[in-house]
């Protein structure tokens, strides 16, 4: 569920986002990766089967962004409720 | 651990008296589905979304949805009030009851039942260390990408990635029939043919 919001909100914010088939290798030279969760939107990816992923500016930036739509889709059912 | 008061079919009930039977045949077999919602501020987030997932793959597995999406949102507010949960998470669960031959012929029980309970957010840590995991997904099966409760896979594959320290999984997907091999690895490819979801990470 979370991965689908940010398929929609991601280009919105300007960042391109592509499906593809990736292999462990891709993985492995990513320049950052990051996993979406229900319970925790955006985590940092630190490692994938012991190969070391340095971390980079768009999890935090998609996170922000992630943030700020479940900020306003409360507002709005909290309006609604009214 | 999940909080008290649960949701079952009618009722709001202490999960001490909420009673599952053997001859739920769903509940045995794993035909049934769940989804699990983020509550912010008391609220659950995305919760027609997630409503709109449930009735895609309850078409899929051809499991009957005798339950209304108001209904069970007014349900599912119940239980988080019940159980006075501002920040957490939820599930939904819906459990096929009356199918084949091993099922029982209780009186009342509804063809499928409805479970909702609340849980605090699990803890973890950042950044998380994955492992991979060959065959972690049946790309072919009809049901790739379909939030079964027959979940024995993903929490099998993480309770082991975790004893090595690892905190997740990146599941790989078999190779399909037919298809030719250009990689000696066989965890090496992780998206479904024709760009199906695969499911979540675990």
């Amino acid at each position: 569920m979370t991965r689908g919001i940010l398929f929609e909100i991601a280009p919105e914010a300007g960042v391109s986002i592509a499906e593809q088939t990736l292999n462990p290798e891709d993985l492995y030279k990513a320049d950052e990766i990051f996993i979406s969760s229900t319970n925790r939107n955006l985590i940092r990816v630190g490692e994938v089967a012991g190969h070391a992923i340095p971390s980079g500016a768009v999890a935090k930036q998609l996170d922000d962004l992630f943030e700020a739509y479940i900020s306003d889709y409360v507002t709005r059912r909290a309006a609604a409720a009214r | 651990m999940i909080h008290r008061h649960v949701f079952h079919n009618e009722e709001l009930r202490p999960v001490e008296k909420v009673r599952l039977s053997p001859g739920q045949a769903g509940l045995i077999s794993g035909w049934g589905l769940f989804t699990t919602l983020r509550i912010f501020h008391g609220e659950a987030f995305a919760y027609e979304r997630h409503w709109r997932r449930l009735e895609k793959d309850a078409a899929i597995i051809r499991l009957p949805m005798p339950y209304a999406a108001a209904k069970v949102r007014v349900s599912l507010h119940e239980v988080i009030r019940a159980n006075g949960v501002t920040e957490g998470c939820a599930r939904i669960y819906l459990v096929y009851n009356t199918y084949g031959h091993w099922r029982s012929d209780e009186p009342g029980m509804p063809q499928v039942d409805l479970i909702i309970y609340t849980a605090d957010l699990p803890r973890y840590r950042e950044p998380v260390r994955l492992g991979l995991r060959e065959h972690g997904r049946h790309a072919g099966s009809p049901l790739a990408g379909v939030k079964t409760i027959s979940w024995l896979q993903n929490v099998w594959v993480v309770a082991e990635a975790q004893k090595e320290g690892l905190d997740e999984v990146v599941h790989g997907r078999e190779y399909l029939c037919g298809e030719e091999r250009q990689d000696p690895d066989p965890a090496a490819q992780f998206r479904l043919p024709g760009g199906r979801d695969p499911g979540n990470f675990v």
